[in-house]
């Protein structure tokens, strides 16, 4: 990443860096040939006031002549010396010139420059004094008299000076003349040098000119080949976040999503609101509070750099969501979300965003969860055979018919008139007993793979029955439920008479199953409730960490009309008794009392009076002031009539629908349904309870039946 | 990696069983074990005394839990790296001794393998 950025820094920065130092050579260049060209331009003066100055010294010797003519012919001298001073006094000029251009051409310093120029002063300053002398005079070089002009004295002197001036002027004009064409040749070298030299800085210039150009125009097509590449990558990208199936966005370290994410980041989140959302506002309506706090902190660890990210994999909270989308027809459809994350490094190994990708999981989640769900259809199955094959057959047939009878009065019960809030409930009770029933049968068979089945039809009968209010429609799923644990039930009847094939032909069985089992069906094909009780007692004991032994007397001389019902009744109330009445080992022995706790159950006949059926534990008793608070809870009674109301009312409470002091359901007691169906029973048969109870000692229920069976009765028997 | 650099590995867990495979599991040869503590008090002692390098961490624990001996461990030596092993009842409390300053998490149950990757992995980070 790093390096692609420095690759990307210098791109940039070559064209610049190149372009700004051939500018400041070009800059140098013509600097120096500015240079060069002002020195070529002085010393071409230079040489220029030099070749002129050549022509001077003969015309000193022509003007000189001409003033010594005219002083022997006596003529008007003048204009002659004037024009020598004149001369004279530009070749002064001149040479203040050419010193001028001297150092302007960068020649002052010259050595060689310097001596001919020295050689030309020398020269001048020999010839010039004589010229002064000659040009300086003034007045009438002649007195005119009678005999002609004559040469006065002004006109001797200058005569004098005149001839000196012109007996020097060969020599001197010769000194002068040459030193003027040493310069010249000097200055002519210059000139050459300085033309050279310019020429060489512009040859050089347009070199560099011509290369800053080339490097210009690769330069040029490097950034469009760049900026290509840029636009087919900036493509590829948007094609692959177009294209991918994953939710994929970056997070910044505020947490907030960019401008880049895959479409799918839309479809699977269902909003549109995305870019440059904070990942928490992201997630805010698809996850409860305490996840989206966990979430946020499982993110901020990943900008940890002593978090290795892939060591809290296993942590993140996101790893799989079930979340709820508004559907557009109304209602809601349920995803589960997938989200991971992952650190984007740079070179130099620090963090700058936070991957992002968001998978719906959905499928795949329900494939696992109906591999699971089929597993554990097929363990309960195993564990049904299993059930099934330790019930002796007849004692399965009879489940198998009773608990079709009941579910047939279940349906009885619901296509009754009556659509009143009141009726529903009684419906509601009636099938809630018959349910029971089955579950308890089922339970005290140890076929628990039933009971557990019957108990979820139970939870939801439980559910409806706490509503506040219901309607007939809210039945509708009842009666689908009932439907299926009939055919449910009817299975296992199908395999009870398969069973009951093979079991008549006796040692076939051993072939078919276990020694043991097949032991057992054929000991006994129907046990009697004394061993139903015993196994009924000893489950419970166990399930609910208690002590208890059984004592049974006279259960056999029931008569059969009533087996049916004795047998609900006091499997009912046996389990209650355990779980209910007994305490815990530990309690009791506090209390002193044997830690081994007793439930004992008697049938006896009073003559005349009928039977008395007796339930009785040793345990806590009834606690009067528990029953009497779940009753006000439950809304069974009103706190006026608590107030008022005496021990044996309260007691009478328990056989209520609806009624449990438990606080857990499960599947042995506490539903609260146990003793009002078996009051509802004991009436059937048009018999009566009876309840006797101390603090800490006991519980007994009697239940007294008539001696010829009632016809509501006889409907519950058959 | 230095091979002549020895890691200093503490193994802290309540359950004398996992610590005993956390110590079978490990055969990093760079690392050696220097101490096995059952709470976070015993890690601190060791901590004093054989100053770990590395640590596997257990959150449930007697006397000190898990977080609060990152706490410590990592307010007395900053560079400890710390590997919580624990099992995955609540995401949170893992997600809590990160923040204290472990740099990892390996769920139990675990197997040897997973021991050692992770361990590697938190002497490479």
């Amino acid at each position: 990443m790093k390096r692609r950025r420095h690759d990307f820094d210098l791109a940039q920065l070559l064209p610049v860096v190149v372009a700004t130092t051939f500018a400041a050579v070009l800059t140098l260049l013509l600097t120096l040939g500015i240079q060069r060209a002002s020195q070529l331009q002085s010393a071409s003066s230079a040489l220029q006031l030099a070749s002129e100055l050549r022509s001077l010294p003969q015309y000193f010797g022509t003007e000189l002549t001409l003033v010594q003519r005219g002083l022997e012919s006596r003529t008007f001298i003048g204009e002659p010396l004037a024009d020598i001073a004149a001369a004279r006094e530009g070749f002064d000029k001149a040479l203040e010139r050419i010193d001028t251009d001297l150092i302007g051409a960068g020649l002052g310093g010259t050595v060689e420059i310097q001596r001919v120029r020295g050689a030309l002063d020398a020269a001048w300053a020999r010839f010039s004094p004589l010229l002064v002398a000659v040009d300086s005079h003034k007045g009438t070089p002649y007195s005119d008299t009678l005999s002609g002009s004559r040469l006065n004295s002004t006109g001797r002197a200058l005569k004098s000076d005149v001839d000196a001036a012109l007996a020097a002027q060969d020599e001197s004009m010769r000194d002068v003349g040459g030193a003027l064409k040493d310069l010249a040749t000097g200055l002519q070298d210059a000139v050459g040098d300085r033309g050279g030299s310019l020429r060489s800085f512009l040859m050089i210039g347009a070199a560099v000119s011509g290369l800053l150009l080339a490097l210009m125009l690769y330069f040029a097509l490097r950034s469009r080949r760049a900026a290509d590449d840029a636009r087919r990558a900036e493509r590829q990208v948007a094609d692959i976040l177009g294209t991918v199936r994953e939710g994929l966005f970056l997070l910044d370290r505020n947490l907030s999503l960019g401008h880049v994410y895959s479409a799918s980041l839309t479809r699977i989140l269902h909003t549109e609101q995305v870019r440059d959302t904070s990942f928490e506002d992201l997630l805010r309506p698809l996850v409860p509070a305490k996840t989206l706090a966990t979430a946020m902190k499982f993110v901020n660890l990943l900008w940890k750099e002593k978090v290795h990210e892939d060591l809290i994999d296993t942590v993140n909270p996101l790893n799989q969501i079930e979340v709820q989308f508004a559907k557009s027809g109304g209602g809601t459809d349920s995803r589960h979300l997938s989200f991971a994350f992952k650190r984007v490094k740079n070179a130099g190994g620090q963090g700058e965003h936070l991957l992002g990708i968001v998978t719906d999981v959905t499928d795949r989640v329900q494939i696992s969860r109906e591999l699971e769900q089929s597993k554990a259809e097929n363990q309960a199955q195993l564990d049904l055979v299993m059930q099934l094959l330790q019930v002796p057959g007849a004692q399965l047939q009879s489940f198998v018919r009773d608990s079709d009878m009941a579910l047939r009065k279940c349906n009885a019960i619901l296509k009754q008139p009556g659509r009143e809030e009141s009726e529903l409930r009684s419906k509601l009770n009636g099938v809630f007993r018959e349910v029971h029933t089955i579950k308890g049968e089922a339970g005290a068979m140890a076929l628990t793979a039933i009971a557990s089945r019957v108990h979820q039809l139970e939870e939801s009968l439980v559910a409806l029955r706490d509503r506040a209010r219901i309607d007939g429609n809210d039945f509708i799923p009842i009666v689908v439920k009932l439907d299926e644990l009939m055919s449910y039930l009817g299975g296992v009847g199908q395999f009870a008479d398969r069973l009951s094939e093979v079991q008549p032909k006796g040692d076939t069985m051993k072939s078919v199953v276990p020694p043991l089992l097949a032991n057992q069906m054929l000991a006994a094909d129907t046990p009697s409730l004394e061993q139903v009780l015993a196994k009924v007692v000893k489950e419970t004991a166990s399930a609910h960490g208690k002590r208890v032994a059984l004592q049974c007397r006279g259960l056999e001389a029931i008569p059969a009309p009533y087996r049916k019902a004795a047998r609900d009744i006091t499997i009912h109330m046996a389990r209650n008794a355990v779980v209910h009445g007994i305490e815990t080992p530990d309690n009791r022995a506090s209390a002193s009392k044997s830690e081994t706790a007793a439930v004992r159950v008697s049938f006896d006949d009073a003559g005349a009076e009928g039977y008395v059926l007796t339930v009785e534990d040793d345990g806590q008793g009834l606690p009067y002031e528990r029953i009497l608070d779940a009753a006000l809870r439950k809304g069974l009674v009103s706190p006026a009539d608590a107030a008022r109301m005496e021990r044996p009312a309260v007691y009478g409470l328990i056989f209520r629908a609806g009624f449990s002091t438990a606080e857990t359901v499960t599947e042995h007691a506490g539903r609260g349904v146990g003793l009002d169906a078996v009051s509802q029973t004991v009436r059937d048969l048009g018999g009566s309870i009876g309840i006797a109870t101390s603090d800490g000692k006991f519980t007994r229920f009697r239940m007294k039946l008539p001696q010829a069976v009632s016809q509501a009765g006889a409907a519950h028997v058959a | 990696m230095n091979a002549a650099r020895q890691h200093r590995l503490l193994i802290v867990d309540d359950s004398n069983i996992m610590r005993r495979k956390i110590e079978r599991s490990q055969d990093i040869p760079q690392v050696e074990i220097v101490g096995l503590a059952g709470n976070g008090l015993e890690a601190l002692a060791l901590h004093e005394q054989t100053r770990p390098t590395l640590v596997t961490m257990d959150l449930t624990m007697p006397e000190m839990d898990g977080i609060e001996c990152v706490e410590q461990l990592v307010g007395r030596d900053p560079d400890i790296r710390i590997l919580v092993i624990s099992a995955l009842a609540d995401k949170a409390t893992a997600i809590e001794a990160l923040e204290k300053g472990a740099s990892g998490f390996l769920c139990k149950p675990f197997t040897e393998r997973q021991v050692n990757d992770a361990l590697v992995k938190l002497i490479e980070n």
